[in-house]
């Protein structure tokens, strides 16, 4: 429900821009889709890494 | 002299559409476009330069054309009535700009008196508008009309295994995964055959990065798909939404290239495009 809320907001600002702002809009929405993509990808490898370590009794 | 256009985007499906056009084809076309949105279009160069190595390099004619005036019609010609008819399909951006590509690929077809086009659209992407069967079958009506010949030649290739999560954080596998041998099934597989790709799975790497435009707008196109649309009415009525505006869409722009056929510099198309 939270989803299609968030999704009918941004969809709703997205169809009443022009063009030029609605690309910008688009590669912020995209920027920010990676950024969170990237910071879940490095908090897992940095646990990854710390409980692979031999002081943790891992593999190295 | 046989000539075909490609739609070239750089990356490994467009590519391998390429490869296979220049065994039957004496000067291919190489097409990338570039707009206000599509960021580092002179990757392209990367796997453009090992077709010329393959194929020898007076094949292929490699040309960045300027779409940003066919875009902004194909998004927004007749925005308001359009806006109540289709509501938020308005922001499927993929196939409103490959719609303003094949436009563009049409003039310019109809200027160097080519009769043939492809692309690489792929069946395993058919979610994204611009890949839909329904959508490509449309264009092949719209193209034949000015008796060129459109064709999907990587279509039916399947899609390679993607790179796993775990991959990407460096954790090895309990099981090591041999690289297959044999047939061509993906389009990286064709162009490892044809010597072109050092590798069978490039997809989702950074080298696959280096070697394409990059454009991250299809953010919005998914959001209302993945998140607001496709859940409650399913994928069927979504494609279904999306091909009756395209078609829309194409009906506009066969009038303004019929009138650019014969009359090209008093054609509105001709100021959009140049």
């Amino acid at each position: 429900m939270i989803k299609k809320i968030l999704a009918l907001i941004i969809c709703s600002v997205a169809v009443i821009l022009p063009w030029r702002l609605r690309i910008i809009y688009a590669e912020m929405l995209g920027w920010a889709a990676q950024a969170v993509t990237a910071a879940y990808f490095h908090i897992i490898r940095f646990l990854v890494k710390s409980l692979s370590s031999p002081e943790n009794g891992g593999r190295t | 002299m046989k000539e075909i256009a490609v739609l070239y985007s750089g990356g490994t499906d467009s590519t391998c559409a390429a490869a296979l056009a220049a065994e039957g084809f004496e000067r291919i076309h190489l097409l990338t476009y570039s707009r206000f949105g599509i960021f580092c279009a002179e990757h392209t160069d990367v796997n453009a330069a090992k077709l010329r190595d393959k194929f020898g390099k007076d094949k292929f004619v490699h040309r960045v054309i300027n779409i940003d005036r066919l875009f902004r019609e194909t998004s927004y010609s007749g925005y308001m009535p359009a806006l109540v008819k289709h509501g938020f399909f308005l922001l499927t951006t993929c196939g409103l700009c490959k719609l303003a590509m094949h436009i563009r690929t049409l003039a310019y077809c109809l200027d160097n008196k080519i009769s043939c086009v492809c692309d690489g659209a792929n069946k395993n992407m058919d979610y994204s508008p611009d890949q839909m069967r329904e959508f490509t079958e449309e264009l092949k009506k719209l193209y034949s009309r000015y008796n060129i010949e459109y064709t999907t030649p990587v279509y039916e290739f399947s899609h390679p295994e993607d790179i796993g999560w775990l991959d990407k954080l460096g954790v090895p596998r309990l099981l090591d995964i041999k690289e297959k041998e044999g047939g061509a099934d993906t389009t990286g597989d064709q162009l490892f055959k044809m010597g072109i790709f050092p590798r069978r799975n490039m997809k989702g790497t950074k080298e696959d990065r280096g070697m394409q435009a990059r454009c991250f707008q299809l953010v919005l196109s998914n959001i209302f798909a993945n998140w607001l649309y496709i859940p409650g009415r399913g994928l069927e009525k979504y494609k279904e939404r999306c091909v009756g505006l395209y078609r829309e869409k194409i009906a506009y722009f066969d009038g303004l290239i019929s009138e650019y056929a014969r009359n090209k510099t008093k054609s509105k198309l001709n100021r959009w495009i140049n």
